[in-house]
């Protein structure tokens, strides 16, 4: 069965069934690795992605909920070559180990910097309690996030000319 | 291992040339003997000589570098990336002494038709062992190459500096590496001595160089063996029964035959699993057929209610450790104790995953296996062929932490794909299925007495622990769950004790402390009720629980300060450095501390061998429930010559929050019926809300010292330091890991 | 003593108008004060006894679970007929209780004690620290309480437990089967195609509560008086514990839209509940998402009882 899906702001017609799990037309169909398979049961957040402005868990969201919606992955939010301020900074504190956990950490993120850029630490503590690490790089996810505010908030000040 | 013959007169006239730098290897034959070893094989009876690390194992220079007529360098490593910068690291460690940058040096890691066989990437030994060898390698193709121009120029070697990939003179003439290089030169068996680069010119190790792999993980770019994507891949899942032991007894496949997109299923004796076209296909075709499964009862697990103290009645075979008889003064005063530490998971977060194909006669398996060439040496056992006629490729998982579900997913991959021969089958286990099948760190129970003589020192020491072994890695075939499933399976391989420096059960059971008599026994347990191997630091967890908890007991029958108390027993000056470090800089003292809270103290040298570190931290208990909160932490750590800081501190802060939360929350639950904590609402681990507020881990700067391993060392004193803060914020002390809310609560007495 | 004394400076009123004018109080008692000690019913047990007296008094349950007139005085003719606090449905817990299962005192000490019943769910929303709070008091407090309340909810007639076992049937004839039903879409549209897909998973109940969701034959709040408890839980789901093994659920806030939520809770009133039709689910719907109706989120803490944990150790060991 055909569904439309837009993704990253591409729109595309992917042969699934409707009540398929995003998290798998996102890496089955389209071959977009940011979003992971942690739990399959929303405990995880692993395939944390964004739905519109919000962090959704994946895994739990049914395509046939998604008509006109806009999905992002971390894929969305720039490239090896050109990345955006939420993965310069996790690049930038080295905020990773074994980094499975890290697209969800970096979208649950986004959606909150997005609403707010200049969120406080411990915001960003509550925020994040539905992503686990379990390698233990929870300081330095935090150092990345505050960066990533910092570089956002410095983008849309430096967006206007001087 | 017979000493080479130098046969090039210019490499010898190099390394025994003035102003080199000859590294003393006294440690590494200790360091050879690596966790994890085949069951069955006896540890090696004699130190190795003489070649540096995994050089041992692969003597010829290019097993290790190659550099090709274009000048690119190519560095293959047995080791794999498991998240803890391995890859980066040797990086640095080959850019350094072969004079190239490093973005220009492609790395392999752990393939079984490429790489170095170094057996498991495990025990914290990647840069030790693989990172030494290819130092040394890489020194010593530098020299070659240098030897090389001098050659062609006739000028001595040591009128010339390697730099940037190219040899030159002093006039600034140079040549390319790629010019220097020619067919056979770098086949030469490696030498037992090189010329190493000196700290102080360092321009790539010990500088905090940016990981490699981080960029990709992200962006999404494909890195982990669950991105991979082959042509014709189908995706499978195993169905596996509730317990051990079981047997299918019944399967009707006829609903399953017809769903949409499915493949095949496929059923070998109990080994049952289905293949679909589409990922999510195989799951829903999973569901059905778990509904349509009957399986025989299985072995039932232990009665969980008493089963921690059962530990010291099952058989056990006794193995002495440590024993030393000094005499000294008399045993004044005694503490003596027991101690617990039930079953607890890897608890990856990327359940396993493995991708396998068949084809000509080769099964390669992409796995993130902590070791290929065992995994490869069971898994064509399995296939009854033989091992060249398979590959496996380390590709990286998320972390593992140990033996996690890796190598059992590997092995039913490729078990699948012999059904669906020509077409890349992807097998992922659900998260189900690693809570209740990884192998688990094993149950624990240790008892300690301890005697201080009348001037509050040490003086007697007894240490008995209880415990299976710690490894059951492949090795063997029958240590993988597809092959106890087959029609004829192949038996688990029977434990076997074994006493070796590095350790295994008893890692860390002997404390390094000056004490003049010792005793330490490990009651081995051949007896598995659940399923055990390697968790991150093995039996080092629960051995320097119990023993900095005793240590911060007799310093309080001393009526002395923990860290003095400590320092007071300790000769070996880089421990006391590290005590020292991590009490100044946490501003250690004995004011008083507002209600609840508390500070504890711990240290240990990871196997007496490795990393050492020490660590303080502040907790704040909450009396109306029992939730313990870890406010601060500093630690200080002594990982020998730096390589990557940011590595050590990465590991260090890791492997505090994760050894953290082992402490406060974990345990494998389990009723006879099976294994009941199956996901993360069953078992849960640290969150967000529980961090702590802040980590401060400092490194000693310990230029010219071999690489010590660093990854696992603050798994042993984090379970003392929260036990001891506890101790002080409350008065009481927890013997039994996990010291969740309801078990202080009732510790406390609230 | 258990608490040390403590010195410490009461802080200022922060109360709003006309709250913080002491001397109104005096008003108030004058019309919802009775003095004096709460006299035991002779015809009663000691325990009853008991529960009456924490049910009165310390436990309060009436503050949450009997509506209040406009001055926020109990209704006292309306004993424990349910409420709605903090943008949470608060249910009935006299006759009219919403458990498809009727309550009896054995249940009720063991959801009250552990947060959880296998026939009834997880407890949640304001009752999650209540709960939590009541695991720590002795059983025998716990029930008294129980036995108290469940006296107020009377014994169930023939009918509702006949009820009651058909839910219990229904609800296990579907964990036993549930791909036989997920196939049996009757095409009803967005609503069933979306529980099919995104809920069932969880609530086909194979797996026991308090890990599993609850099958919902078995659910009080699909047969509560409106879908508020149900949206709340949906939108922001049940958050884990601290630490502690407990129930989790994740949050579809950004998942569903309005119109979609509508949709899933029309279903579910239709498929799992024999009362009539919500009135005015859109409304709760819109207001919930919108934040209009602003709705605290309590964490699952102290509301399960894990598995036995194998190192509880509470007596020495020989």
């Amino acid at each position: 069965m055909a569904v439309n899906l837009t993704v990253n702001g591409k729109t595309h017609r992917v042969d699934a069934d409707p009540e398929t799990p995003l998290l798998y037309v996102l890496r089955d169909n389209l071959e977009l690795n940011g979003a992971k398979y942690g739990c399959g049961i929303g405990q995880c957040g692993a395939c944390t992605v964004m739905v519109d402005d919000e962090a959704v868990l994946s895994c739990v969201t049914p395509v046939l909920l998604l008509k006109g919606r806009r999905v992002t992955t971390v894929e969305g939010l720039g490239t090896l070559e050109k990345p955006g301020p939420m993965q310069q900074a996790f690049i930038e504190e080295q905020a990773a180990q074994c980094g499975y956990c890290i697209p969800g950490m970096m979208m649950r993120a986004q959606a909150l910097l997005q609403a707010d850029p200049s969120v406080t630490e411990a915001v960003i503590r509550a925020h994040l309690e539905p992503n686990l690490c379990r390698c233990g790089t929870h300081m330095r996810i935090i150092k990345a996030v505050m960066r990533a505010g910092a570089l956002m908030r410095q983008n849309s000040q430096g967006g206007g000319a001087t | 291992m017979t000493r080479s013959d130098v046969k090039n007169p210019t490499r010898r006239g190099v390394v025994a040339g003035g102003g080199s730098l000859v590294v003393s290897f006294a440690l590494l034959s200790q360091a050879l003997a690596q966790e994890g070893e085949v069951q069955g094989t006896a540890p090696p009876a004699q130190p190795k000589p003489k070649l540096p690390g995994s050089l041992s194992g692969d003597p010829f220079l290019d097993a290790w570098i190659r550099i090709d007529a274009k000048g690119e360098a190519s560095v293959f490593t047995g080791k794999a990336e498991l998240g803890q910068g391995v890859k980066t690291a040797i990086l640095q460690i080959a850019a350094e002494e072969l004079e190239i940058d490093p973005a220009a040096i492609r790395l392999i890691t752990a393939d079984t038709s490429q790489t170095p066989d170094e057996g498991y990437t495990a025990g914290s030994q990647s840069i030790q062992n693989s990172g030494t060898a290819i130092r040394h390698a890489a020194a010593q193709v530098r020299e070659i190459l240098i030897g090389q121009a001098a050659a062609r120029w006739q000028i001595p070697a040591d009128q010339l500096r390697a730099e940037s990939g190219r040899v030159i003179r002093a006039d600034g003439q140079a040549l390319d590496y790629g010019s220097l290089v020619s067919a056979e030169i770098l086949h030469v068996e490696a030498s037992p001595q090189s010329r190493l680069k000196p700290t102080d010119r360092f321009r790539v190790m010990g500088k905090p160089m940016p990981r490699v792999d981080i960029p990709a993980k992200v962006t999404g770019t494909p890195i982990y063996v669950q991105d991979l994507r082959l042509p014709g891949m189908v995706h499978a899942r195993v169905v596996r029964p509730s317990r051990p032991g079981a047997t299918l007894t019944n399967l009707d496949t006829s609903a399953i035959e017809r769903m949409s997109g499915v493949v095949a299923v496929v059923r070998n004796g109990s080994f049952l699993a289905v293949v679909a076209e589409r990922e999510f296909q195989a799951i829903q075709a999973m569901r059905v057929l778990e509904a349509a499964a009957r399986w025989s009862e299985g072995r039932k697990l232990p009665r969980p209610n008493t089963f921690i103290q059962s530990l010291k009645s099952l058989p056990a075979q006794q193995g002495v450790v440590a024993e030393r008889r000094q005499g000294g003064a008399a045993a004044a005063q005694t503490f003596q104790a027991t101690f617990t530490r039930p079953y607890q998971i890897h608890g990856s977060i990327g359940p396993s995953c493995a991708v396998a194909q068949l084809e000509n006669g080769t099964t390669t398996v992409w796995s993130h296996t902590q070791g290929v060439y065992p995994d490869r040496a069971a898994i064509s056992e399995i296939l009854g062929v033989q091992p060249e006629q398979m590959r496996v490729i380390h590709v990286e998982g998320s972390g593992c932490y140990g033996h996690n579900g890796a190598d059992d997913a590997a092995a039913d991959a490729a078990l699948i794909a012999q059904a669906v021969p020509g077409r890349p089958v992807r097998l992922q286990w659900t998260r189900e299925q690693e809570h209740a099948w990884e192998p688990y760190g094993p149950a624990m129970l240790t008892e300690i007495r301890a005697s201080l003589d009348q001037s509050s020192k040490i003086v007697e020491w007894n240490y008995d622990l209880w415990s299976n072994t710690h490894t059951t890695r492949p090795g063997p075939a029958g240590s993988l769950i597809a092959a106890n499933s087959l029609p004829t399976p192949f038996q688990p391989p029977p434990a076997k004790l074994s006493i070796t420096p590095s350790g295994n059960g008893d890692r860390n059971a002997v404390p390094l402390y000056a004490i003049p008599n010792m005793r330490v026994i490990w009651h081995f347990l051949p007896e598995m009720p659940l399923r055990v191997s390697a968790l991150r630091a093995l039996g080092a967890y629960a051995n320097v629980f119990a023993i900095e908890s005793t240590m911060d007991e007799l310093a309080l029958m001393a009526n002395a300060d923990p860290v003095e108390f400590r320092l007071r027993h300790m000769e070996d000056p880089r421990a006391r450095a590290v005590i020292e470090a991590a009490a100044a800089g946490f501003g250690w003292s004995r004011d008083p501390l507002p209600e609840g809270r508390g500070r504890g103290f711990a240290f240990a040298r990871y196997k007496n061998l490795a990393a050492y570190l020490a660590m303080a931290l502040e907790l704040e208990v909450e009396r109306e429930t029992g939730r313990s909160r870890i406010i601060r932490v500093t630690a200080a750590i002594d990982s020998g010559e730096v390589v990557n800081p940011d590595g050590i501190r990465n590991q260090t802060e890791g492997g505090i929050i994760q050894a953290a939360s082992w402490t406060l929350y974990e345990a494998v639950t389990f009723e006879e019926t099976g294994i009941t904590s199956i996901d993360w609402s069953s078992y849960p681990i640290m969150r967000f809300g529980s961090v702590p507020e802040k980590i401060d881990v400092r490194i000693m700067d310990r230029p010219g010292e071999p690489f010590l391993g660093t990854g696992e060392a603050a798994q042993g004193p984090t379970p003392a330091a929260i036990a001891n803060a506890i101790r002080h914020a409350t008065g009481k002390r927890l013997y039994d890991i996990p010291f969740r809310a309801e078990k202080v609560k009732a510790a406390i007495g609230v | 003593m258990t608490r040390k004394a403590v010195s410490a400076a009461s802080p200022a009123n922060e109360l709003s108008f006309p709250f913080n004018i002491r001397m109104l109080l005096a008003g108030w008692k004058a019309l919802y004060l009775r003095e004096g000690p709460l006299q035991p019913d002779s015809n009663r047990s000691a325990e009853w006894n008991r529960g009456r007296y924490l049910v009165e008094g310390l436990s309060h349950c009436g503050a949450c679970h009997t509506p209040r007139n406009r001055l926020g005085g109990e209704k006292k003719d309306e004993y424990f007929a349910g409420a709605e606090v903090e943008n949470w449905t608060v249910y009935p817990i006299n006759a009219n209780s919403p458990a498809p299962v009727p309550w009896n005192a054995e249940s009720l000490t063991f959801y009250l004690r552990h947060g959880w019943h296998e026939h009834h769910g997880a407890s949640r929303g304001s009752m999650a620290p209540v709960t939590a709070n009541l695991g720590s008091i002795p059983e025998a407090d716990v029930r008294a309480i129980a036995a108290y309340v469940s006296d107020v909810m009377g014994h169930p007639s023939q009918a509702r437990i006949a009820r009651g076992e058909a839910a219990l049937a229904t609800a296990r004839k579907e964990s036993d089967a549930p791909f036989a039903m997920r196939t049996n879409s009757t095409g009803n549209g967005v609503g069933e195609a979306i529980f099919l897909s995104a809920c069932q998973g969880c609530h086909d109940g194979r797996r026991p509560v308090p890990f599993g969701g609850l099958n919902l034959h078995l659910s009080s709040a699909v047969n509560a008086a409106n879908a508020q408890n149900i949206i709340n839980v949906t939108l922001f789901g049940l958050p884990a514990a601290k630490g502690e093994p407990s129930a989790i659920m994740p949050a579809y806030h950004g998942v569903l839209n309005p119109d979609q939520l509508v949709a899933l809770l029309d279903y579910m009133r239709d498929r799992f509940s024999d009362q009539p039709a919500w009135t005015d689910t859109r409304e709760r719907v819109t207001a919930t998402m919108s934040g209009e109706r602003e709705v605290p989120i309590y964490r699952m803490d102290g509301t399960t009882q894990a598995p036995p944990e194998t190192s509880m150790r509470t007596t020495p060991w020989p």
